[in-house]
């Protein structure tokens, strides 16, 4: 019985000391899930960890030697790469997909578009009150990703020209959190991927030339490339680690991957 | 006739035995049935309230346990670096601050030396906003404290902290900068020379601007501290003060980030009883040192005043990533008369007053996605700026080896074998002022070769 429990203890310890370990962006990990589930029934052998927690956490764990791929919904930082650097480390990069970021509101506001310059106004706080863009007189609660996200830095730079979130902005620990706050809130309004769109929130449609043409986001109008607010989606590894990593990768790549990523809700890869 | 009845009494007696014994265990076997039943009953009872556990929630408890230990664990950590080295210098006993000037044997043959130049072993304590840090280095030299102090950050904004005890002097990059992560060996000549230790005590408010802010990338740190050029105790109470702040950012394409800095130095210490010289055209008509002040001023302070800019740039390009550094600074420091490092101790001779300037450039090379990086570097220390050359050592003038200066050209190489682990090979070109102090009518014969070995945990 003993020698049972040893042998059941060292397999166990032996599976996950050779799994491959995907962690970061909270935006691709339920694509990197998806994936990793897939590529399991597959590949018998293989051992897939996913986990998430931001960009920045993957990126980092990358650099302690914590996990085999980081996932990231942003590009490595400058930061990041002199500490590479400095362990001795070279990264490799691949885009695995691409994802459009929808705007969400709570489905009883009447508000049902705005612009790019409407959204950095929101953001900033310059503009406080739905009533200031077409909408009831309540107070706008803004929902921002915490500091570590990947998606909170490709909105301020994309949406927000650059520009600094307001102070009274709530910083979230997740997506989900973002879904649950804006349906609860009537007066509420966050970004989220598109996988993560759901009935309980109201994504709405986006100009960026000022007002003449609003799109909604949708895997059609990502894939056709009119919604503007799209972003690739990485995935990091270190080039020493190539070797044991490709095969997830190449499957992260291939037709039946891309279709995964489709499924997910994300834009796949055009070839 | 009794042994008639005996039997009859006997068998009476026998029988009133018998009832009575079987009465008994008629009475035991009940109560031990009953008590059997009750335990039983009581058993079933127990069971019955026994939530029966799902291996989820076995295993949901046993990681809750696990993460309640390790956060508690998790507040402790201790870090560090060894730095093991060999050196080469081209003089027997040469004067070096490449990790300590090299000893001259008895038949001055000293060319060469290994050392361990750093044995850090850091221990860090964080508990919600409060962090304790105990940092000691172990060398041949014996166990020493580098820093001891507890910081509080603000709870609300994480942006403002307070750190008080034996920390860091907050003057310029290098200083500030690990010696864990500098491209080269040593700090330049200047920095070692007014904060050898690098060390003091005293108390530090520190302003981090967030994320969030407009203002992200900028940090305000001001000090006050014993002003002692070394990790020793306060020798004359008088205290100084020192301030440094740095802009950092980094371009949208993370493709260049860059920093500037300015930092101020006030402070300075008692001269006590002994005269102090300052530095001025002399009557013979000669540039040199003379008598300051009268002696009888017990209570003024000879000064140390320093102001300095820095800047970095690097930027990821196809030769890979490349980093320009350099750091400037002026002012006012004593010394005496063979050197110009900032005393550990209250001054036991006269007093010398110089006007200084130093500077550093680093030119730091990561080779493509290699494992190598090179590096130069040039800097210089000039003591004294008001003379120069022959005009030191001249008699009468009272100048000597504390003003000559001094400019070091670094080349090296390093090797980072892994995350934890990397070799540097370093070459310093040492040249001095020709002067005519005995010891220093030409460049000394110092330059100094240095391998040396890193494991960081």
């Amino acid at each position: 019985m003993k020698t049972k429990t040893i042998l059941l203890a060292m397999a166990l310890y032996t599976s996950a000391a050779f799994a491959q370990k995907l962690k970061g962006s909270d935006t691709v990990l339920p694509l990197a899930q998806k994936e990793a589930e897939n590529f399991m029934k597959t590949n018998k052998t293989a051992k897939v960890i996913v986990t998430g927690g931001g960009s920045g956490v993957g990126l980092a764990a990358l650099v302690d030697g914590t996990t085999d791929i980081a996932m990231a919904s942003r590009k490595i930082k400058m930061g990041e790469k002199m500490k590479l650097q400095e362990a001795g480390k070279s990264v490799k990069e691949t885009i695995v997909a691409y994802d459009a970021l929808a705007v969400v509101v709570n489905p009883a506001n009447k508000v049902g578009q705005l612009t790019r310059e409407q959204l950095e106004g929101i953001f900033t706080g310059k503009i406080k009150n739905w009533k200031e863009v077409g909408g009831d007189d309540m107070p706008i609660v803004v929902y921002s990703r915490e500091t570590s996200s990947g998606t909170y830095e490709f909105f301020k730079e994309h949406v927000m020209s650059n520009k600094n979130y307001a102070s009274s902005v709530l910083s979230m620990p997740a997506t989900g959190s973002i879904i649950q706050s804006v349906s609860q809130t009537k007066g509420a309004i966050g970004y989220v991927g598109l996988a993560y769109l759901e009935k309980e929130v109201k994504a709405i449609k986006v100009s960026y030339d000022k007002g003449k043409t609003f799109i909604a986001p949708s895997l059609a109008t990502a894939k056709d490339k009119t919604y503007p607010v799209i972003r690739p989606l990485f995935y990091y590894y270190l080039a020493t680690s190539e070797k044991a990593v490709k095969p997830f990768i190449d499957y992260a790549l291939s037709a039946e991957g891309q279709k995964t990523v489709e499924e997910i809700g994300y834009v796949p890869l055009t070839k | 006739m009794l042994c008639i009845q005996m039997p009859d009494t006997f068998a009476a007696t026998k029988s009133y035995i018998n009832y009575k014994l079987t009465r008994m265990f008629t009475k035991r076997n009940v109560f031990l049935t009953c008590a059997g039943i009750g335990m039983l009953l009581t058993s079933t009872k127990m069971k019955g309230q026994e939530v029966i556990e799902s291996p989820l929630d076995t295993l949901t408890r046993s990681v809750q346990v696990i993460q309640d230990e390790l956060r508690v664990l998790k507040r402790l950590k201790i870090t560090g670096y060894v730095q093991p080295q060999w050196q080469y210098i081209d003089s027997a006993g040469a004067p070096s601050v490449a990790g300590g000037a090299f000893v001259s044997d008895q038949g001055g043959k000293y060319y060469s030396r290994f050392m361990m130049r750093r044995g850090r072993f850091k221990f860090t304590y964080d508990f919600e906003n409060v962090q304790l840090v105990v940092n000691t280095d172990a060398t041949e030299k014996g166990l020493n404290m580098r820093e001891t102090y507890a910081k509080v950050t603000d709870p609300w904004l994480h942006m403002f902290s307070l750190t008080a005890g034996l920390l860091q002097v907050q003057f310029g990059f290098e200083v500030t900068q690990s010696s864990s992560v500098r491209e080269t060996p040593e700090r330049a000549r200047f920095n070692q020379t007014l904060f050898p230790t690098e060390r003091d005590l005293g108390i530090f408010g520190s302003m981090v601007v967030p994320k969030t802010s407009r203002f992200y990338g900028l940090k305000v740190d001001v000090a006050v501290m014993n002003g002692v050029g070394s990790v020793a105790p306060e020798f004359d109470s008088h205290k100084d003060f020192s301030g440094r702040i740095q802009y950092s950012k980094t371009i949208k394409s993370e493709k260049v980030t860059w920093a500037i800095g300015a930092s101020g130095y006030h402070g300075g210490y008692r001269v006590g009883s002994f005269k102090d010289f300052r530095f001025k055209t002399l009557d013979n008509g000669e540039k040199g040192y003379a008598y300051a002040v009268d002696t009888a001023n017990y209570n003024r302070v000879a000064k140390r005043n320093y102001v300095g800019a820095d800047g970095q740039i690097s930027f990821d390009w196809l030769p890979g990533i490349t980093t320009l550094r350099a750091d400037y600074v002026t002012g006012e420091q004593p010394g005496v008369s063979t050197s110009s490092t900032t005393l550990k101790v209250v001054p036991a001779a006269t007093v010398y007053h110089r006007i200084f300037n130093g500077a550093y450039f680093y030119f730091i090379q990561n080779i493509g996605q290699t494992k190598f990086q090179a590096v130069a570097k040039y800097d210089w220390y000039d003591p004294n700026i008001e003379v120069s050359g022959k005009n030191i050592g001249k008699a009468g003038t009272n100048t000597n080896a504390g003003d000559i200066r001094f400019d070091t050209y670094g080349f090296g190489l390093t090797y980072r074998i892994n995350a934890f682990a990397k070799i540097t090979a370093y070459y310093d070109w040492v040249i001095n002022e020709e002067t005519l102090v005995k010891g220093y009518e030409k460049d000394i014969k110092d330059n100094v070769t240095t391998i040396r070995f890193q494991v960081r945990f």
